[in-house]
């Protein structure tokens, strides 16, 4: 990652560690709820999934065309949406860095914590969280809603590997 | 590609059974009747994506919660598993997925809902290698355009034992008058006759043509604007020259004169009052008069740009507000320490770490926070500037006013004066005109090039319409299926059906085989005996396959045969009742060439082509036959086992 005074502003605060990292939290946090309906038992977030999520709904465009509701599947959604496929795998590979920097920020602060590769969300910060969203732009909240709801999305349309395959992302 | 490495079936109380076959080998399934050997072909088309299942009523449709296919794809293998539909439904939309370079079957605890049908059979589709194909019925028919899809390539992989045996139908399905149809239309494509591109080539085609429609279009417009433009133009011209404006003579060309009116257009009027005399009065009111006026421009000119700053500033200070309320994160962190150690790798940070601290954020923030505040404070500002500017303009306006009305007084005084301004009003008149013909002409295009143009357009279109005109397909279709023909009668003579002496081939009209005899050609559906049907249909499937596994066509690549035996003999078959000793062992003959047949051609396609057999007899002599022998499904062993329970 280039170092934090060498990028452009945009990059500098638009995708700050702090921001992504409760983009992240979320995902994991959505991912837990939707892996305790079955069969109780709560997973965390595997890895590579927090950079497909953060290229789901980071990106104003795609973050629009998301369905409303978990009941669609992903496999539905990419068919009905082949344009946002390749915007998607692209998206990971261009939030690879902010991403990976956020990870090591929440795990910092202890936010996030790493189970083998799997992440989790710490709960201690969830105050915090609420209290800054309710001060925070619409934009903010709607990408941090939506993150939430990606976790579980990407959670019913089973293991890592047949998600990466349906978007079309390498490992 | 599309191969089945095993097919599954789980219980309603958790437990499953599947039956595992190779990859581009023959796979046979021996077993006796009501063993659920014909259930095998409902599964497949069920884990396909069929809008319903067909499965017979009875202990497969009952006593199974979960239906699944561990597939072979050229990308990897794919779990497919798809939830029998509850009660008496027809269908069920639950489905599970899993893709994966190797899958192992889930238990069935994995088991839940991960897509849909629909998504089921794009995923298939993709796996297969269907492109967008898309058939457009001729002129004058109703039936609405068909895109192919999985459900019409896995037409060609499916024969159940009583579409087998059938005189009238060769494919799964096509007993069912709109099946046929579709497996009609979709045909050049899986052959290959319509290329991948096709759709693609139809949409060019139809851009094309529009864009030629255009510029003739275009071309049409600038014939009439030179014929009917040249009477306005010299009319135009005539009345400039009347009124002193220009002095061009008759014999320029058309261009020229649409050159002299935009000249004179955009040449300030000379002042009729400057010839009419000297008149002081005049003079100073005029030039205040041309003052005020490039006052009253600066003016306008200077409000627009403050209003439209004062647009885009608000749009940056959005902005800021976003970065500012994206940066706000970080209140999350504050008052926490962080760790010393890296928390993923658990390695000691180096002391400057490349993660960005608080401070950086907090600073990044504060220079936001500075920035925003300093443009919220202009945003008034602008405000009471473009004010100022409005009422200076208001001011100019008036004084404008007052001058006309001075200037009209004097010139009213003056006779000379009055002379000079009519003719200054004619000029304007005639100015106005000329501008208003002058701005509604369509800047001239440059023909030539619209031409060229054209002309490319024109090869393009005559390429891309033999592209996908009807007869180049059938050309095509033509070629192919010669291709094919020549494997059916080879495969029939091998197999010595009656007829294999003369030349064989599929009609995609009718779909059925026809043997050209040199009296007449004669339909399958009029020759006689069972036995010839089952090999008619086997020859012309595994001709097909051969065709669509060494061209790579979007079709699975397998076949499943259900009872291809049947026609000849029972396993129990003893002699008497007519059947002679004599008889059953040329039945056996004749079966074990089908089989022996099957087992050469799967052979020379050297792993593109699997096919699974589901039949009764089990050749204990045949070594082929035993080595392709999966599971023999006899003193109680069957698809599924008697202890699982039925479903609530």
């Amino acid at each position: 990652m280039t170092a934090w005074q060498e990028r452009t502003i945009e990059q500098r605060n638009l995708l700050n560690p702090a921001f992504c990292a409760v983009a992240v939290w979320h995902l994991a946090r959505g991912y837990r709820t939707e892996s305790m309906a079955p069969a109780n038992e709560p997973a965390g977030l595997p890895l590579e999934l927090a950079f497909v999520g953060a290229s789901l709904v980071l990106r104003g465009h795609t973050r629009d065309q998301l369905p409303s509701s978990v009941s669609t599947s992903l496999a539905t959604w990419v068919h009905d949406h082949p344009l946002e496929r390749s915007a998607v795998a692209k998206g990971v590979i261009v939030l690879r860095e902010p991403v990976r920097e956020a990870l090591l920020f929440g795990a910092q602060y202890g936010m996030l914590s790493l189970d083998g590769r799997r992440l989790d969300a710490t709960d201690e910060h969830s105050k915090k969280i609420k209290s800054y969203l309710r001060t925070s732009s619409a934009e903010v909240r709607e990408c941090m809603r939506r993150a939430e709801f990606v976790g579980r999305w990407l959670c019913k349309a089973g293991a890592p590997p047949t998600v990466l395959a349906l978007l079309g992302v390498q490992a | 590609m599309i191969q089945i490495r095993a097919i599954v079936t789980y219980s309603h109380d958790g437990r499953h059974r599947f039956v595992p076959f190779e990859p581009g080998r023959v796979n046979i399934i021996s077993g006796d009747s009501r063993t659920g050997k014909s259930a095998i072909l409902g599964i497949i088309e069920y884990c396909f994506g069929a809008p319903e299942i067909d499965v017979p009523e009875g202990k497969v449709r009952r006593n199974v919660a979960w239906f699944g296919l561990l597939l072979q794809t050229h990308r990897g293998q794919a779990f497919v598993a798809r939830q029998l539909p509850k009660g008496d439904g027809k269908s069920n939309e639950v489905v599970y997925i899993q893709t994966d370079t190797e899958v192992a079957i889930p238990p069935a605890s994995a088991l839940r809902q991960t897509t849909n049908r629909e998504g089921l059979r794009s995923l298939l589709a993709s796996w297969v290698g269907l492109s967008d194909y898309l058939h457009e019925p001729p002129a004058g028919h109703t039936r609405a355009p068909l895109a192919a899809t999985i459900s019409h390539a896995l037409t060609f992989c499916l024969q159940s034992q009583n579409e087998i045996a059938q005189r009238r139908h060769l494919f799964h399905g096509a007993s069912d008058r709109f099946v046929a149809q579709a497996i009609k239309d979709t045909l050049p494509y899986f052959l290959g006759a319509v290329t991948d591109d096709y759709v693609a080539q139809q949409q060019e085609l139809k851009r094309v043509r529009t864009e030629i429609r255009q510029i003739e279009r275009r071309l049409a417009e600038a014939a009439s604007i030179r014929g009917d433009g040249i009477g306005r133009s010299d009319t135009l011209l005539a009345e400039a020259k009347a009124v002193g404006l220009t002095t061009l003579g008759d014999g320029a060309t058309w261009q020229e004169k649409i050159d002299t009116l935009r000249a004179i257009q955009s040449k300030p009027v000379p002042s009729a009052a400057e010839e009419a005399g000297e008149d002081a009065e005049f003079k100073r009111l005029s030039i205040v008069r041309s003052e005020l006026v490039l006052e009253q421009r600066a003016l306008q000119s200077t409000l627009e740009r403050a209003r439209g700053f004062e647009g885009s500033s608000k749009g940056y200070s959005a902005e800021a507000r976003e970065h500012a309320a994206r940066l706000n994160a970080v209140t999350v962190f504050e008052h926490d320490t962080p760790g010393h150690s890296c928390p993923l790798c658990l390695q000691n940070l180096p002391e400057v770490s490349q993660v960005p601290s608080i401070g950086d954020l907090r600073a990044a923030q504060d220079y936001i926070g500075e920035r925003s505040g300093a443009m919220d404070s202009a945003t008034p500002r602008i405000a009471t500037a473009i004010q100022e500017v409005e009422s200076r303009l208001a001011d100019v306006r008036r004084r404008l006013e007052d001058n006309r009305a001075l200037l009209t007084a004097v010139k009213r005084t003056n006779e000379r004066l009055q002379l000079a301004t009519d003719t200054e009003a004619r000029r304007a008149m005639v100015l106005g005109r000329i501008s208003l013909y002058v701005e509604n002409i369509p800047q001239m295009p440059d023909v030539s090039e619209q031409q060229e143009r054209l002309a490319v357009l024109r090869k393009q279109e005559t390429t891309l319409d033999e592209a996908v005109s009807a007869d180049t397909i059938q050309a095509k279709m033509e070629s192919c299926l010669s291709n094919v023909n020549r494997h059916l009668s080879d495969y029939a003579q091998r197999i010595d059906l009656e007829y294999s002496d003369a030349p064989l081939r599929l009609d995609p009209r009718n779909l059925t085989i026809v043997a050209d005899t040199p009296e007449r050609p004669v339909p399958m559906r009029e020759i006689g005996s069972g036995e010839n049907h089952v090999g008619y249909h086997i020859v012309a499937h595994l001709a097909l396959h051969t065709w669509f596994a060494n061209r790579d066509r979007p079709v699975p690549a397998f076949l499943l045969l259900d009872q291809l035996s049947q026609a000849h003999f029972s396993p129990d078959t003893v002699p008497g009742e007519g059947r002679t000793q004599e008889k059953i062992d040329a039945d056996r003959k004749a079966v074990k060439r089908l089989f022996s047949l099957i087992f050469d051609v799967v052979a020379s396609l050297d792993g593109k082509f699997q096919v699974i057999i589901t039949d009764h007899p089990d050749f204990s002599d045949d070594v082929r036959f035993q080595k392709a022998l999966r599971e023999r499904w006899r003193d109680g062993l069957k698809l599924v086992p008697d202890d699982w329970p039925p479903g609530p």
